[in-house]
């Protein structure tokens, strides 16, 4: 019942593929997707291991609710250990791909060793193989699912897969599936590359049920009407409807942060995008769903055919994934572009290559302001001027980097990596090695809590302050809302659902859901606890890692020079006075280790 | 009095207008009310670019010529 | 009356929920490989089209069958497929022009939309109503009245 009890093991090194009943002690503890995951992770590999060892393991996992029609059930999650961070890697994806592995009766698939040639594993109904990716190793997402649809004669494969930047060890390479869905962030795709396998093909013709089907096709109709009635913005506008509200803020991190806010925003935000220019073009085409998904917040855009970027390129005169908030931020104000088409064609190149854009973003952001304090000039670039605003240089870098040619192998290595190399790494706008999202810890307060303390290093997703950071720019109060909702998040992320529901939705609605869809009681303490089981495994795993309390800071930038402007103007991020607050309400020691009291209430000794 | 007026995000679906009439000793609650604003769909206001939060909004009174931006709340993503 | 399943694709996102609603019916689960109605994607996702059997008048399938196992369901329109009739011989899903009527391994029969007995579930799930169950004498007059009224509006700018 809405768990399919089957996982799949697959040794690359040895080519076994071992199909094992999934552990039920793990998933009533464990939920399914990120938790889950973190679990498997945990009992299957050592911490201390080099993320681009055989000795990582990669898991793929659904969510109970993952292939149900609750709404936004298609989210699967990408968990391991994370070479950009040495920490915990985990990112969730939506499109088709999640929903189609629980199809074919897999709840998670477990990846160990590396193969000695690149395969890529094909899942067609009962029928399971690794086949030589030879003929594909070197091509991008794009080509590589075409392939793979036309050698099996089968459209209806969906697929994930890795681009040339996955393969050549992009520190921040993405794991893309349905063409352009992506779990993006934390190098997954990269660790995918480190263990030669190129893609994930499958065709389930399976079915899911659930435990009390009268009851979940009720409670899942009330719940598409509850969410109707919030997200019509989100639908309409995408989540790019942000960039004018963060302007405005002034938390729009601009020229690799040293600006909040950026003059060109209104060009590249959500009315931008729906704008029909002189020549009668719009940028935006349609939206579109994920898996499941009654939003629909997707956006499907196209470059205008006179674009410097695509004029000679025909390949490029289609629509694809457009602009959403980070994408926007990461090609936008942090690298102080302004271009619309020239940031829609960056978002292709990601898509097409496999590259978290937001990392991407950040690490070119960080080498524009090198460029300018004249520390790398164009002897290093290839010869590109990289100031900041210049549209050209953000598409030939992201070209370069998904490509891994010249100046891209240096911008391959993450925004930390990169500054130490040229001695300024105080540039480096990263918490535990991984680059910000686009909200600027000086005017969103808990924010900069939550990058700071983010399992997977700074991420955005992974608690939600928005609220209180909005109504109030201090530190004060922060750390409770924040260690609350990241708690909530990890247990939303489990359930196979999307958190974009967490605004219509609260722990009560999710668990009427899980309730009518899996075994066992399902209440809205019980996944609150389950949701701060998992932060703090995940905190365990890190632990083991070796990162430590040094770990939980934010660049200098941010801690010592105030905002410039904006509603946060002369403000400076508060960690000092919210970190020791947010420790001791996890239950953790000034180290910042969960304490046997903590660690006995979660059950996680 | 009149003020001048910006919406962020999806508040451009209720309002379109970019100055608005208001009687003298207007606070900022009252504003959003006669733009037809739902308070309940409002992140946060700024007037002359301080922010009001909002326990504040009620007890701001607006002067003539203030700049007062509505801005979305954040969603995230 | 005749009714239609009337498409829209103007109007899919691509959910998919037509296809999870469709199984539900007729499998007890959700499994959008069993579904009698499908949505395929074009250029990237830039246009979703949801596809199902258009119940023609004079069905091939329905002739090509050797065992008479296809009926007309006189009421509503729909061809129906008796699983006591239907021997799997897929001579059907052979004269299908549409490709509608599948073959299902598992029961070893055909399936094909029945319009659910007259509440065809794929539409009353449809978010955006891009599937709606309408008058198959009028299904045109969406578009007419879209179209006249950009008729209009062109005729007084």
């Amino acid at each position: 019942m809405s768990w399919q009890g089957k996982i799949l093991r697959i040794n690359l090194t040895s080519g076994e593929l071992t199909p094992e009943p999934l552990n039920m002690e793990w998933a009533h503890d464990y939920i399914g997707e990120r938790g889950l995951a973190t679990k498997y992770l945990w009992e299957n590999m050592d911490p201390k291991a080099d993320a681009m060892s055989p000795e990582n393991a990669l898991i793929f996992a659904t969510g109970p609710l993952t292939g149900t029609n609750a709404s936004t059930s298609g989210r699967y999650a990408v968990v391991t250990k994370g070479p950009l961070t040495g920490a915990i890697a985990c990112s969730n994806s939506g499109g088709k791909f999640g929903a189609e592995l629980k199809y074919a009766g897999f709840d998670l698939l477990l990846i160990e060793g590396r193969s000695e040639k690149p395969v890529y594993l094909l899942i067609e109904g009962d029928e399971i193989s690794l086949v030589s990716a030879d003929k594909i190793w070197g091509k991008t997402v794009w080509e590589t699912d075409a392939w793979i649809k036309k050698q099996h004669h089968n459209p209806m494969l969906k697929i994930a897969t890795i681009g040339v930047a996955g393969e050549r060890g992009v520190r921040y390479a993405a794991v893309v599936n349905d063409l352009h869905r992506a779990a993006g962030r934390s190098g997954v795709g990269t660790v995918m590359g480190s263990k030669n396998l190129k893609a994930i093909a499958i065709r389930g013709t399976g079915g899911v049920r659930v435990k009390d089907p009268k009851r979940f096709m009720e409670v899942t109709d009330e719940m598409k009407n509850l969410l109707a009635k919030s997200t019509g913005g989100l639908t309409k506008y995408g989540t790019n409807a942000m960039m004018d509200t963060m302007q405005e803020f002034g938390g729009l991190p601009t020229n690799n942060f040293q600006q909040v806010q950026f003059d060109g925003a209104d060009k590249i935000d959500a009315k931008a995008m729906l704008k029909t220019d002189e020549t009668g073009h719009t940028n935006l085409l349609t939206n579109k769903a994920c898996f499941g998904c009654t939003i629909a917040c997707g956006r499907i855009a196209h470059i205008r055919e006179d674009h410097f970027t695509i004029q000679n390129r025909k390949e490029y005169w289609h629509a694809s994934g457009g602009l959403e908030y980070e994408t926007a931020f990461a090609f936008g104000p942090v690298v102080g572009v302004d271009d619309i088409d020239a940031c829609t064609f960056a978002g292709y190149l990601m898509n097409e290559h496999g590259v978290d854009p937001i990392s991407f973003g950040v690490t070119l952001a960080a080498a524009m302001e090198l460029y300018e304090m004249g520390v790398i000039t164009t002897d290093d670039t290839d010869g590109v001027e990289l100031n900041f605003g210049n549209a050209e240089a953000l598409t030939i870098m992201a070209e370069k980097t998904g490509k891994q040619e010249g100046f891209g192998e240096i911008l391959g290595m993450g925004s930390r990596r990169m500054c130490e190399k040229y001695g300024h790494p105080e540039l480096s706008m990263t918490v535990k090695g991984q680059e910000f999202a686009g909200y600027d810890s000086r005017a969103l307060q808990g924010m900069g809590l939550g990058y700071a303390t983010g399992n997977r290093g700074a991420c955005h997703l992974k608690h939600d302050t928005f609220d209180v950071d909005m109504d109030d720019q201090t530190g004060e109060g922060k750390a409770e809302p924040c260690k609350t909702s990241q708690d909530w998040t990890a247990a939303v992320d489990s359930s196979g659902l999307c958190m974009f529901t967490m605004g219509a939705w609260g722990a009560p609605e999710f668990a009427a859901q899980l309730d009518a869809d899996s075994e066992g009681e399902w209440t809205a303490e019980r996944l609150t606890q389950s949701g701060e089981r998992i932060w703090n495994l995940e905190r365990m795993f890190n632990l083991a890692a070796g990162l430590t309390r040094a770990d939980d800071t934010l660049p200098e930038r941010l801690l010592k020079d105030p905002a410039p402007s904006g509603t946060a103007k002369g403000r400076v991020n508060e960690l000092d006075r919210m970190l020791p607050e947010y420790y001791d309400l996890r239950g953790w020691n000034e180290a910042g280790e969960p304490t046997e009291d903590t660690l006995g209430r979660l059950g996680l000794i | 009095m009149q003020i001048k007026v910006r919406v962020t995000g999806h508040l451009i679906d209720f309002c379109s207008v970019d100055a608005v009439e208001l009687p003298g000793g207007a606070s900022v609650d009252d504003a959003i009310g006669l733009l037809g604003i739902p308070l309940d769909q409002v992140g946060l206001v700024s007037v002359d670019g301080l922010a009001v939060s909002k326990a504040k909004r009620a007890g701001t009174v607006l002067a003539d010529g203030s700049e007062m931006v509505v801005m979305a709340p954040l969603t995230g993503g | 009356m005749h009714r239609m399943l009337h498409i829209e694709p103007s109007l899919c996102t691509g959910c998919l929920q037509c296809e999870m609603a469709c199984s539900f019916e007729h499998e007890g689960e959700f499994n959008p490989a069993r579904s009698r109605i499908r949505v395929f994607e074009f250029e990237h996702g830039r246009t979703s089209v949801p596809y199902t059997c258009t119940q023609c008048v004079e069905a091939w399938c329905m002739k090509a069958c050797p065992t008479a196992a296809i009926s007309v369901d006189t009421q509503l329109g729909a061809k129906l497929v008796s699983p006591e009739a239907c021997v799997g011989c897929k001579a059907c899903v052979t004269a299908c022009p549409f490709g509608t009527i599948e073959f299902n391994p598992t029961s070893g029969k055909v399936d094909k939309c029945d319009f659910c007995g007259g509440d065809p579930k794929c539409a009353s799930a449809c978010p955006t109503d891009a599937i709606t169950y309408v008058d198959a004498g009028a299904s045109g007059v969406g578009r007419m009245l879209a179209s006249a009224q950009q008729a209009a509006q062109g005729g007084a700018s």
